[in-house]
């Protein structure tokens, strides 16, 4: 008796399937896409889920985009006006559901996927858009590593972003705390996640560069409610400036918090600080003193961004925040870099949009780079008593 | 010493091969969108899950909630080895591995935590995976919690196939032979099993281990074919769904894990879109099922227990 | 020193509620040996009853807290009835599974009509004040979410100990069918003390809304089970052990990650669980009970 014999069947009959899968074994070719008389766009975003705001953010100004763009006839291809179709999908901010949603995406014939908003995804999406050689773009996925394969070095074909990188944020950060004479930081750096990591690191490197001192690194997790402990903690030691690389449910509390046990000085961030949740849940009178790193800002004056502002009030009664605008110009990106292809075909739109240069959005100008990254400017923005007093632009080269 | 070349066997083999090929002709013809092939992996995988799951639970009335943990050592395992070996016997090799390290955790939990009653169980196996999943996020060889991308796709129907028929195999012949007879004498009643001079804790262990390293191979899979892994995966949702397979199908049914494995994946796949009444639906079926059928699908009855008398096994006499 | 004072200090506030909610674990497993997964979501519902009398209805804290625990008491009680009841003479693991199902088909119920996202209770709900005293700063929030635990934990002390209801609680916990036989409506029993568990829960959400200001569907899984981990260390089953081994669980937390073990603070709540099961499963405040054959 014994599993011996009953595993040799098992073996045999596991020859027999492995001969037929060598047999049924096929590349898969990508199927001809393109070429209707619309434009088929798919949109993949986290529109539910711990991401859920960026996500929503980000449709409504790829969403308010569109409008814009088929009210004024479409996008030329190659001498003929298309209108854009948009299937927009929710992949929850999970890494299972969103392989289904874009598989759908692609099936259903788009020649363009706009999302996801968060690294993790969007490096999951690049992967796949190996296999599926359809361009695939993010606007927010700052992670330094995201258009990069396995090795680190070699850049994904078919996988590109339109903003900065954590590694220049974290840079820039550190630059802008320099410059407003702030030499002793506290890092108060969320854990569980790469996007916080990543910022610390980079944030911790360029600041000691600089000949600022790190006093102190205290950590949170992501969910967490009670800071008080840690802040108690810091509270007496000398220090010039909090860092709080972190996303705005946390951030906000623990702006909240600190002022709350009586720490007054300034508070410093990334691009995870811009939401209208930061007011909400911190309020106004706590949000004084602080300054964080952006894409975008309505307090810039320029034309693109006074147009782009009233239509958006227009259309969703709110102002837009800057992952609204970075939809908004993701959208434009695609329209222009579909103008300089002069066709629809997947693999000819990848060539234009990694060759792209000086596309001026309302997040800012930019060229493609060799990493599928942009070359672009950041902002600095810091708000009084909840509302944004004032922007600038930090220049990390000097 | 009997011959394994006996009807009912050669009968089984050519079962499994045609389900297999119908399926991997489809496949490779390119009969069936993306969408499903995902759908069919994770469908696979979850089954390699509550086989595992259902050995521990179902046979031997040890109620766990920690089977994520186990799943999640076996998917990075796999991808750490994966980054330095990116092919097939890299998958093998990160499988063993993970294997092994589960193995040794499990043993960890085990003794402990098996000592426990019912519902304490549940809590502290729960603790231990979260334990498991808080230690994975603070280490840098695991990427924290980032977790690790570009993991090669090595993961094909064929393979997972492969290991849900070793899995059956497996747990079938086990649960048929002394050691299976113990797990059930202790699911039964532990002290009158004890009594009867089984050595519980020792059969217990040992269903614990091996249902973890069934797990740890389902998230070598896993691994192989998502691209990425973040801690957050594997939490206790993560143990739910595929508690909620088992219980579906009948804890203490094998043929129960596969079907529930199947069914339930064919509606997540058609309630994709209503991801939140999906849950509310499910959440309200598992009171449902539990309030007015407990056994699930099969109870414990396999699906051979439904053909007519003369194509049973005959039971053997010891 | 005064750190470590202003630890325990904020510990407390957090422990407090823990053990409002431990309460209700412990009350329910003591009585009829059921681990009610879905009690932290019962916490999680009164926050948002709060969140909407607060904002919609614009009431005040204390209108605002009563009614939370009013609605919450219904909610247990009818919770019970559907769920738990049918299920009384099966077995454990099929109850628990059943909670599970409870705690789930909340959580996203409430996510299906208020959405996934965090909500804030009004700025103006309870003005926030801090008294410094000796180098040490305590809020009026905290005050206020301590003293309320104590008063209810000897409301509910009261209770158990004096009244004859109380005494039909004690004796349904001990010997359901002797209390039956006593002629004590063992139904009207269980029902109130789920009433009595899941009023505190909803206190301590309404509490919580107030103290963090941000509440989400999800709110209710972990301190949920830090709650039942906080029971079963203080001694499953025993209110005072409720109490104790929230409070513990509470400052342990705090202090673990005031003194930088900030990235498992979680990890070390389950590992005190896995502990207490390992050395003295009765918990701190318990008796070893020895299996009967």
């Amino acid at each position: 008796m014994g599993k011996g014999f009953k595993k040799l069947m098992a073996m045999a009959a596991v020859s027999a399937m492995t001969l037929t899968t060598l047999a049924g074994c096929g590349s898969e070719d990508a199927g001809s896409v393109g070429g209707g008389d619309t434009l088929k766009w798919g949109v993949n975003y986290e529109q539910s889920g711990t991401a859920a705001t960026y996500g929503t953010s980000h449709v409504e100004g790829i969403k308010l985009a569109v409008k814009e763009i088929n009210a004024a006839g479409g996008v030329d291809v190659g001498g003929t006006k298309k209108k854009i179709e948009l299937e927009i999908k929710d992949n929850k901010t999970d890494d299972t559901e969103m392989p289904q949603v874009y598989n759908t995406l692609v099936e259903d014939g788009n020649t363009v996927i706009l999302g996801p908003a968060i690294s993790s995804l969007t490096k999951q999406a690049f992967s796949m858009a190996e296999e599926s050689k359809i361009p695939t773009i993010s606007a927010s996925a700052t992670d330094d590593m995201a258009t990069f394969k396995a090795d680190g070095k070699t850049v994904q074909s078919y996988g590109y972003k339109i903003c900065y990188s954590d590694s220049f944020q974290g840079n820039a950060v550190a630059k802008a705390a320099m410059d407003k004479g702030f030499k002793k930081v506290i890092v108060y750096a969320d854990n569980s996640s790469d996007y916080a990591k990543g910022l610390t690191k980079v944030f911790t490197t360029k600041f000691k560069e600089l000949g600022g001192t790190i006093v102190g690194t205290e950590n949170y997790q992501k969910g967490d409610k009670d800071f008080t402990s840690i802040l108690t903690k810091i509270k007496n030691k000398d220090f010039d400036a909090i860092f709080v690389p972190g996303y705005y449910e946390e951030a906000s509390q623990i702006i909240k918090q600190a002022r709350e046990n009586g720490i007054d000085k300034p508070i410093l961030g990334p691009d995870g600080f811009d939401s209208p949740k930061l007011k909400e849940v911190a309020g106004a009178k706590a949000l004084n003193n602080v300054y964080f790193t952006t894409h975008f800002s309505l307090k810039e004056n320029n034309d693109k961004i006074s147009n782009f502002l009233k239509a958006y009030k227009d259309e969703y009664g709110k102002e837009p925040d800057t992952f609204a605008a970075l939809g908004y110009d993701l959208a434009y990106f695609v329209k222009a870099a579909t103008e300089k292809a002069g066709t629809d075909d997947p693999e000819k739109v990848n060539t234009a949009i990694a060759e792209y240069k000086d596309f001026t959005g309302v997040t800012g100008t930019f060229s493609m780079d060799k990493d599928h990254t942009p070359i672009k400017s950041i902002k600095l923005v810091s708000l009084k008593d909840g509302e944004q007093a004032s922007v600038e632009n930090v220049d990390v080269t000097k | 010493m009997k011959s394994q070349f006996t009807k009912r066997n050669l009968i089984w083999t050519i079962v499994v091969c045609v389900i297999f090929s119908i399926f991997q002709i489809a496949i490779s013809g390119r009969m069936i969108p993306n969408t499903y092939q995902v759908a069919i992996i994770t469908i696979g995988i979850n089954i390699i899950l509550a086989l595992g799951l259902n050995l521990i639970i179902g046979f031997t009335g040890q109620f766990s909630l920690g089977h994520a943990g186990f799943m999640s050592i076996g998917a990075y395992s796999a991808a750490i080895v994966l980054a330095k070996m990116p092919n097939l016997t890299g998958l093998f090799v990160g499988m063993l591995v993970g294997m092994a390290i589960t193995a040794v955790v499990a043993l960890i939990v085990a003794i402990p935590t098996l000592r426990l009653r019912g519902d304490y169980l549940a809590i502290a196996t729960l603790g231990f995976s979260e334990v498991i999943r808080i230690a994975i996020q603070n280490m840098e060889i695991t990427g924290g919690a980032a977790g690790l991308s570009n993991i090669p796709k090595l993961t094909t129907f064929p393979l997972v196939f492969v290991f849900i028929v070793i899995s059956v195999i497996v747990i079938h012949n086990f649960i048929r032979s002394s050691h299976g007879r113990a797990c059930i004498s202790v699911r039964e009643d532990e002290i009158a099993s004890e009594s009867m001079g089984i050595n519980t804790t020792k059969y217990k262990t040992l269903a614990f281990v091996i249902g973890a390293m069934l797990a740890s191979i389902a998230g070598a899979l896993y691994a192989a074919y998502f691209y990425v892994l973040k801690p957050t995966t594997f939490g206790f949702m993560k143990s739910i769904d595929i508690l909620v397979i088992v219980v579906f199908g009948g804890m203490g049914s094998l043929s129960g894990s596969i079907l529930a494995a199947i069914v339930l994946g064919i509606i997540n796949l058609t309630l994709q879109s209503y991801s939140e009444i999906r849950m509310i639906l499910y959440a309200l079926a598992i009171i449902v099922i539990m309030v007015y059928r407990p056994q699930g699908l099969f109870g414990s009855k396999e699906v051979t227990d439904f053909l007519p008398k003369k194509w049973q096994k005959k039971k053997e006499v010891d | 020193m005064t750190i470590f004072l202003q630890q325990l200090i904020n510990g407390l506030s957090v422990g407090s509620i823990f053990a409002l909610i431990a309460l209700g674990y412990t009350m329910v497993y003591g009585i009829i040996k059921l681990i009610n997964f879905a009690h932290g979501d019962i916490y999680m519902l009164g926050a948002y009853v709060g969140f909407f009398a607060s904002t919609s209805l614009g009431l005040g804290f204390f209108p605002t807290m009563l009614l939370a625990m009013v609605i919450c008491m219904v909610a247990g009680v009818l919770i019970e009835k559907i769920a738990y009841k049918p299920l009384r003479h099966a077995s454990r693991i099929t109850s628990l599974i059943t909670a599970i199902g409870v705690s789930l088909f909340l959580e996203y119920a409430m996510m299906y009509f208020m959405g996934p996202n965090i909500r804030t209770y009004p700025a103006d709900f309870f003005p926030r004040e801090v008294y410094t005293f000796a180098g040490l700063q305590i809020s009026n929030h905290q005050i206020l979410i301590f003293v309320t635990s104590i008063l209810l934990m000897i409301a509910l002390q009261l209770i158990v100990k004096k009244t004859k209801i109380g005494k039909a609680m004690r004796a349904v916990s001990t010997d359901p069918d002797a209390a039956a036989l006593m002629g004590i409506n063992v139904n009207n029993t269980i029902s109130f003390t789920f009433a009595l568990g899941s009023a505190l829960a909803g206190a301590a959400g309404v509490m919580i809304g107030m103290y963090y200001n941000s509440i989400d569907p999800l709110m209710g899984m972990i301190p949920g089970l830090k709650a039942f981990i906080a029971a079963v260390f203080g001694g499953i089953g025993i209110i005072p052990g409720a109490m104790l081994g929230g409070e513990a669980i509470g400052i342990l937390e705090t202090l673990a990650s005031g003194y930088g073990f900030s990235m498992i603070k979680d990890a070390v709540v389950y590992l005190i669980l896995i502990v207490i099961l390992i050395i003295k499963p009765s918990g701190l405040l318990g008796k070893n009970v020895k299996e009967k054959v």
